[in-house]
C-alpha cells in the first residue's frame, strides 16, 4: 500500500490537517491515509464540564467515521514501527504502508500505572478523574455526595494535555461546595507538581487572586506517587527535598502522568524525552525532512492545547505542500496556544500565549478578567466551532 | 593607462574557454528547436498583421467597443482591481471559510440538536420570569378590579409597615441623603 500523505492518529490534528490538505488541494483525493485505531471521537475540553455536572459527557462524543473528511481514507488499526529512512510504517493488522510525506499526531499516552493504587481505586472510594470518559461522570457523583472533609486536587510532573484543566474542576468544585452549604465544613486543597499556579505571569496573578478569594490551599513541588483508596490516603514526593509525605482525603482529584505514546517513544522520530522531535517553528522534523510533525505528541515547548493545534495545522499544510513542490518550508508556528481556566459556574479568564509565554489575546478587552461572556464562549460554542470548523478545515 | 582583462580578450581567446565552448555546443543542439519556435513567432505576428489590416474585424472591434461601457475609467478600474487581487483572495477566502462553516452547521442534525438545546437551556429561566411576571400582573389587576375600599390614611399607614415598602423607602432615603451630601462638598 502506498499513499501520499500518510497521517498517523485521527484526533484533533490529524482530522483537521487532512481537511485543510484536502480543500486546498483536490487532487489529494484518495491520497491521504489516517491511521488510527479508535472509534469514537473525544472532544476532551468538555469533561471538566461534565465533571462538573454542567453538561453530559455524550455530548463530547461522535463516531470517527462521521468525521474522516471527504477523500481521505481512514485505516482503523494500530501503528507499530516507523520506518522513516524506507518512508513507511508498519501498523499490526494491514502490514507495510509507504509514504511519500508522514504527518505524525497520535495524541499522549496517559500512564495511569505510574502513581501506584490509582489504576485499581479510579472511579470508586472517591478516586475520581476528568481525565477518562469511562470514569469523568463520577467525578461530578463523588461531588454531589460529599458531605464536607478534604478534596484534594492533583497536577503530575510529566506534561499533560491542557494544563490547565486540574484547577479548572478544583474551581467548579469550590463554588459548588459552597452553593451546597458545605464549604465550612470542607478543606480544598491542590496539590501540584509546577512551582506556581499559571506560566504565564498576567494569568497567574489573576489566578493567584481567584485561590485567595477561594481560599485554596496551595502545595507547589509536589507530586502524587501514591494513593491508599481505602484508607483515603495520599502520598506525595517533594520535588525539591525528595521527601515522601502523607495527606488524608475524603475525595481526590487525579490528573494522571502522561506520556508520548510508546510506538512514538520507542521508535527514531522521537527525542531523548520520547516525543517527536519536530522544529519548532515549521514543525518539520529535524532528521526527516518528509516527516512533520503536530499536536501532543511533540515536542514543542507549548502548552499542549487543542487551541495550539489550532494553529499548528495550517502550518503543517503549508510546509507539507511546499516541501512536496520542492520549496522550501517556510511557513511558521509561534507556540500559540490557549488556555480557557474555568474558575466558576458561569466565570472564566481566556489565557492566550505564545511561545515567549507573552499574552496573545483575542479579544479586544483584558482577557485575565474572569468573565461570562467567555465562559459561554467555552460552553456553547467553542464545540461547535470544533465538530463543525476546526475538524473542517476552515477554522 | 593600463588595458583592463576585458579589452585583452580576443575572440579566439574567448571561443576557447572551456564555459563558452559548452555553451556553444548546448546552443547548436538546441538550433532546430529555437528554428521551429521562431517560425511559430513569426507565423504569429503575420497572423496579427493580417488581422490588424483585415477592415471588417477592425470595424467590429470598433463597433464592440463603441456598444460596450468599456472607457479609459473601466481599464484603469481594471488595473486597480488587479492590483487588490491578492487582499481580495484572502477576503475570499475568509468567506468561503465562514460559508462552508454555517453550511457544515445546517447540515450538522448533533449540532443542530445541540443548539437547540443551549437555546432551550438560556430560554426556560427567561421565560419563567416571565410568566410569572404576567400572572402577577393578572392577580393585581383582578383584585383591583374588584376592589371598591376607599384608601384612607390609616391604609397609608399599614401599607409602610409592609417589608417591600419599607425596603423601596429605605433607597429613596438613601438616595434623597447621598445627594444632599454631594450638593454641599460642591
Amino acid at each position: 500500500m502506498h499513499y501520499r500523505i500518510v497521517i498517523i492518529g485521527a484526533g484533533t490534528g490529524g482530522i483537521s490537517v487532512a481537511a485543510r490538505l484536502l480543500r486546498e488541494k483536490h487532487h489529494l483525493k484518495d491520497e491521504i491515509l489516517l491511521i488510527d485505531p479508535a472509534t469514537t471521537h473525544y472532544y476532551q475540553p468538555l469533561w471538566t464540564l461534565v465533571g462538573a455536572g454542567i453538561v453530559k459527557k455524550e455530548e463530547s462524543a461522535r463516531p470517527m467515521d462521521s468525521l474522516i473528511p471527504d477523500g481521505a481514507k481512514w485505516l482503523q488499526d494500530h501503528v507499530t514501527t516507523f520506518d522513516p529512512e524506507n518512508n513507511q510504517v508498519e501498523t499490526s493488522s494491514h502490514g507495510k504502508i509507504q509514504y511519500d510525506f508522514l504527518i505524525v499526531s497520535p495524541g499522549i499516552e496517559i500512564d495511569w500505572g505510574r502513581i501506584k493504587g490509582l489504576k485499581e481505586s479510579l472511579g470508586t472510594k472517591g478516586v475520581c478523574s476528568n481525565y477518562s470518559y469511562e470514569h469523568v461522570d463520577y467525578t461530578w457523583d463523588t461531588l454531589e455526595k460529599f458531605t464536607g472533609g478534604t478534596a484534594l486536587f492533583t497536577h503530575p510532573a510529566t506534561p499533560v494535555k491542557c494544563g490547565g484543566a486540574p484547577q479548572k474542576i478544583m474551581y467548579l468544585a469550590e463554588e459548588y461546595l459552597a452553593k451546597k452549604g458545605i464549604r465550612d465544613s470542607s478543606r480544598v486543597v491542590f496539590g501540584s507538581a509546577n512551582p506556581a499556579i499559571f506560566d504565564v505571569a498576567k494569568y497567574r496573578d489573576a489566578l493567584e487572586i481567584v485561590l485567595e478569594r477561594k481560599q485554596i490551599e496551595t502545595h507547589f513541588r509536589v507530586n502524587l506517587t501514591e494513593i491508599k483508596a481505602d484508607e483515603k490516603i495520599a502520598i506525595f514526593e517533594n520535588l525539591d527535598s525528595g521527601e515522601s509525605f502523607e495527606m488524608s482525603y475524603d475525595m481526590i482529584h487525579v490528573t494522571p502522568p502522561m506520556q508520548a505514546p510508546a510506538f512514538v517513544r520507542n521508535s527514531s522520530l522521537a527525542d531523548s524525552g520520547g516525543w517527536v522531535d519536530v522544529d519548532k517553528y515549521t514543525l518539520q522534523h529535524k532528521q526527516f525532512k518528509n516527516v512533520f510533525g503536530l499536536g501532543d505528541c511533540t515536542n514543542l515547548p507549548t502548552s499542549k492545547t487543542g487551541a495550539a493545534i489550532r494553529k499548528q495545522a495550517p502550518v503543517v499544510v503549508q510546509n507539507v505542500l511546499d516541501a512536496m513542490y520542492g520549496h522550501l518550508p517556510i511557513a511558521s508556528y509561534d507556540g500559540y496556544s490557549s488556555c480557557p481556566i474555568v474558575t466558576g459556574y458561569g466565570s472564566l479568564i481566556l489565557a492566550e500565549f505564545d511561545y515567549d509565554k507573552v499574552p496573545q489575546e483575542s479579544m479586544p478587552f483584558n482577557q485575565a478578567k474572569e468573565r461570562r461572556s467567555m465562559y459561554i464562549l467555552k460552553k456553547d460554542f467553542l464545540p461547535i466551532m470544533y465538530w463543525n470548523g476546526m475538524l473542517k478545515g476552515t477554522m | 593607462m593600463e588595458r583592463s582583462a576585458f579589452e585583452e580578450q580576443t575572440v579566439e581567446t574567448v571561443l576557447t574557454r572551456p564555459d563558452v565552448e559548452q555553451a556553444l555546443i548546448a546552443l547548436i543542439d538546441r538550433l532546430p528547436k529555437i528554428e521551429q519556435s521562431l517560425r511559430r513567432l513569426e507565423d504569429a505576428v503575420d497572423f496579427g498583421m493580417a488581422t490588424m489590416k483585415d477592415e471588417s474585424v477592425k470595424e467590429k472591434v470598433d463597433a464592440a467597443i463603441d456598444n460596450s461601457n468599456i472607457q479609459i475609467e473601466t481599464l484603469e478600474a481594471a488595473i486597480k482591481l488587479t492590483e487588490k487581487l491578492p487582499m481580495l483572495l484572502q477576503v475570499t477566502n475568509q468567506l468561503e471559510s465562514m460559508f462552508s462553516f454555517v453550511q457544515d452547521v445546517y447540515h450538522d442534525e448533533q449540532t443542530k440538536a445541540l443548539i437547540e438545546q443551549r437555546i432551550e437551556e438560556y430560554a426556560v429561566p427567561a421565560k419563567e420570569k416571565a410568566e410569572w411576571t404576567r400572572e402577577m400582573w393578572t392577580e393585581v389587576q383582578q383584585r383591583v378590579e374588584q376592589d371598591d375600599r376607599h384608601i384612607t390614611l390609616f391604609s397609608l399607614m399599614r401599607w409602610i409597615k409592609e417589608p417591600s415598602v419599607q425596603h423601596g423607602l429605605k433607597y429613596v432615603q438613601a438616595t434623597v441623603d447621598v445627594l444632599n451630601e454631594r450638593t454641599i462638598k460642591r
